[in-house]
């Protein structure tokens, strides 16, 4: 339960951490698209050494890049075996029973895996140089236009600002009361579906009291706080694009022209 | 001797580089019908351990003796070692959750697998053990006052007929009345039901009272223990563990200092009054007698 | 000195349903008191006894059924006047989670300023002014989960001081610390009294805290039954046991000793003070 950490921010000061959040925010899914557009070698090899760039520059232990993988590595090897045993292939390297593997189907497999380790990487790489309070910031600024036409853009941004902000919180909760149950001889673990659903309540129950007296008070103190939507709000941290952030689109496109080419023409 | 640790150690996030002894070298025993304090500041280690005691963590290192037995060798008897030992957390008002106090008691009863007949006779021994009347059985625990709610909880494991209780800060977020209640009822109910009593908390003076034994914690080792004279006399080690000694026990030690003859182990009011009294009427003879 | 709070004949009445009978609790009952500007005032009582009724009224949070409370002249029934209010009377709450809004607590301390419509590079001096007059700057990247009890409410305590206030209200702030959070706490507290001149506006019920402030009002079923310095209050030894209070173990021993004919003060509370009128 401890170690289940969502905005898993990783404090540094670093040219990564203090690019806009839209920037990481657009060009991480501009990254993405990117890798699923090609499909060479050259390609993979260029896509990767400008992530690895990008860990380099944000001042993060790569080890703490490759955490987001584990929580993956189920998909991962799914994934890649699929590929392996039902690529239709010429070169047949293992026969056996209904399985044949094809070196199509192990070179498929190998580019599925590093397609997906990267697309991963690339998420985490984001999370961990932008506090999830800029991650919102970035997601309302972008969705900003959508105000005009009734999307509560400010209250959805606020809901998932305090929704980050009460996991930990929460989770500790859980931790807690299932603990105190435990006391109580109650059993979380065994029996058929409908008595582990019944045995759920008594954690359930007091954990829905708690998170709505929790809602309540947090009501309160915004009050007390002055907090009236985003009626005449201002902002400490404005997201303005600096100079760093024109050099990061420029950047972006040389990289998106080197793929395609590379991808294309070699 | 009804449960005894040894070495106990436990590590947080192993293997990790997180990795940090919440507790170690932890050695200790309880005997039958003893009261025993445990005092510590936050993050000394002390709800670590007492969740060991019944086996809701599993240590690291050490073992855990129940009544001569390892509490975890034998997986399919935890849920009795849970029963033998109860435990009552920090805020357990916070665990109810039935439709009314007198349903919610019986969750533990219910839990063992007891007849209807035993689980409503254990339900209303232990509500009327921690001074809740009949006229509250129905409500709901909304309906009930923070004390009131904190006392439903703690009937909830006394339902259970623990060997051992456990309460961890029986009286936080209390007011000073409703702290009192608590307190006198646990020692009342300690005498009637004769059962081992551990009190968890860091208010010197709510365990100096009741208790027979204290452990002070801190930095998740023993740092020492003896009888509430021998630990609120210590204040300079008490001091050293991060936690305030009773202010009694400091001017205790403040008058020894400037020369008035004072006997060790004082740490209440009604003791100070006593030895203070005698000490100025003796005085005052002396004087008399010069004159 | 300008008076801050004033009120007249404040009452403020409730009504709970109990199973189809409704019931009208009196959490208030005609309440006298004012607070001048640069005071440490405490607010006794026991569970029940409408100390923290009276708290969120000082911030607008709750309305009087009757009487009026002025925040620096302003009336709080005055709807056009409640962020005025709020931002001149800043509260912070008992329960540490739950009153911490944003991931980060540099952040959670500009939350109020940002409401409040100031300029962006203002919130940043505010910010950074505010965590340092708490002893919290080392900590402006962190998570409040990272943090322990007494470090959140002084983050609390930041939150509403970037809103420069005149006063600050807690409420029982010290309720679920242990006793290094509770020290904590209140030395920030009385840092800022004494060298910010913020008015203090302390509901506890731990008596040892009320000692330090300048003047304790008790209150009872609603009522204000004593209102004077922390010395007058406490040496009423059998009067506050009534009331369900606790006093300091010196002023306690004080008064044992003076039952059994031995001369002493009858408003001793400190050890120092013990000891000089003891030694013969």
């Amino acid at each position: 339960m401890r170690k289940i950490v969502i905005g898993q921010y990783y404090p540094a000061t670093s040219i990564i951490h203090s690019l806009d959040p839209r920037i990481k925010l657009g060009g991480t899914v501009f990254f993405i698209v990117t890798l699923f557009t090609v499909n060479e070698w050259g390609a993979y090899a260029v896509a990767i050494s400008a992530l690895a760039s990008v860990i380099a520059l944000s001042k993060v232990p790569p080890k703490f890049m490759f955490r987001g993988l584990r929580t993956m590595f189920f998909i991962l090897v799914f994934t890649a075996s699929l590929n392996i045993f039902l690529t239709p292939g010429e070169n047949v390297l293992v026969e056996w029973f209904i399985f044949r593997i094809t070196s199509e189907g192990v070179s498929q497999a190998a580019r599925i895996g590093l397609r997906l380790i990267t697309l991963v990487t690339a998420s985490t790489v984001m999370t961990l140089t932008t506090t999830p309070i800029q991650l919102t910031d970035a997601i309302e600024s972008l969705l900003s236009p959508l105000k005009k036409i009734r999307v509560p853009v400010h209250e959805i941004a606020m809901m998932m600002t305090i929704a980050l902000r009460f996991i930990p919180t929460l989770m500790e909760e859980v931790d807690k009361i299932m603990k105190a149950q435990m006391a109580r001889g109650a059993d979380f673990d065994t029996g058929g579906l409908v008595k582990r659903a019944k045995s759920l309540l008594p954690l359930l129950i007091p954990l829905f009291i708690s998170a709505f007296r929790r809602a309540d008070e947090l009501a309160q103190a915004m009050d007390a706080r002055c907090y009236r939507g985003d009626v005449g709000r201002t902002k400490m941290k404005i997201m303005r694009f600096a100079r760093r952030d024109f050099i990061a689109c420029v950047i972006a496109i040389i990289y998106a022209v080197a793929l395609t080419a590379l991808n294309n023409f070699l | 001797m009804i449960l005894e640790v040894e070495n106990l150690s436990h590590v947080y996030d192993f293997g990790t580089p997180f990795a940090r002894h919440a507790i170690k070298n932890i050695n200790f025993s309880l005997k039958a019908n003893e009261f025993v304090g445990i005092i510590g500041h936050t993050g000394s280690g002390k709800s670590t351990l007492v969740q060991h005691l019944n086996a809701l963590i599993k240590p690291s290192g050490g073992r855990i003796l129940l009544a001569d037995e390892d509490i975890h060798a034998d997986k399919t008897k935890l849920k009795s070692v849970r029963q033998r030992v109860g435990l009552v957390f920090q805020y357990p008002e916070h665990q109810l959750f039935e439709v009314n106090i007198y349903k919610d008691v019986c969750f533990g009863p219910l839990n063992m697998g007891l007849e209807p007949d035993e689980v409503a006779l254990r339900a209303k021994e232990a509500l009327q053990l921690v001074g809740l009347s009949e006229e509250l059985y129905n409500k709901s625990p909304f309906e009930l006052s923070g004390g009131q709610r904190r006392r439903a909880a703690i009937a909830g494991v006394l339902a259970m007929h623990p060997d051992i209780l456990i309460l961890d800060e029986p009286t936080a977020g209390l007011d000073p009345a409703g702290r009192d209640a608590i307190l006198s009822q646990i020692a009342k109910m300690q005498k009637a039901v004769g059962n081992t009593v551990v009190l968890v908390s860091h208010n010197m003076e709510e365990i100096s009272r009741l208790v027979d034994r204290i452990l002070v914690m801190s930095a998740g080792e023993i740092f020492f223990s003896g009888t509430p004279a021998e630990v609120f006399s210590d204040t300079e080690k008490l001091t050293a563990a991060g936690l305030a000694p009773p202010p009694i026990a400091i001017l205790m030690s403040e008058l020894r200092a400037c020369g008035f003859n004072i006997p060790s182990g004082i740490f209440t009011v009604d003791a100070a009054a006593e030895v203070l009294t005698s000490l100025k009427r003796s005085e005052k003879r002396e004087k008399g007698a010069e004159q | 000195m300008e008076i801050i709070f004033n009120t007249e004949s404040l009452s403020f009445e409730y009504i709970s349903h109990d199973e189809k009978k409704e019931q009208k609790t009196l959490a208030l009952n005609d309440i006298n008191v004012s607070i001048t500007q640069g005071e440490f005032v405490s607010i006794l009582g026991h569970n029940g006894s409408g100390k923290s009724t009276l708290a969120r009224h000082l911030n607008a949070l709750l309305l009087p059924t009757a009487g009026t409370l002025w925040v620096k002249g302003m009336d709080t029934k005055n709807a056009q006047n409640t962020w005025q209010i709020r931002q001149t009377s800043g509260m912070v709450f008992q329960n540490p989670d739950n009153q911490l809004v944003a991931t980060i607590v540099e952040e959670d301390v500009a939350f109020g300023p940002e409401n409040l419509g100031v300029p962006s590079a203002e919130i940043r001096q505010r910010v950074d002014w505010a965590l340092s007059s708490v002893g919290m700057s080392k900590y402006a990247d962190v998570g409040p989960h990272q943090l322990s009890g007494g470090q959140k409410q002084r983050i609390a305590i930041a939150g509403v001081l970037a809103m420069r206030p005149d006063c600050i209200i807690l409420d029982e702030p010290t309720a679920m610390l242990d006793p290094r959070g509770r020290k904590e706490v209140m030395q920030t507290v009385l840092e800022l009294n004494r060298n910010q001149g913020i008015t203090v506006i302390l509901i506890t019920h731990f008596m040892e805290e009320a000692v330090l402030t300048d003047r304790v009002i008790v209150m009872d079923a609603g009522l204000v039954v004593m209102d004077d310095t922390p010395r007058n209050i406490f040496k009423e030894v059998d009067r506050m046991k009534k009331l369900g209070l606790d006093v300091p173990a010196v002023t306690a021993l004080a008064h044992q000793l003076r039952n059994n004919n031995i001369e002493l003060p009858d408003d001793i509370l400190t050890i120092e003070e013990f000891i000089t009128y003891f030694k013969p």
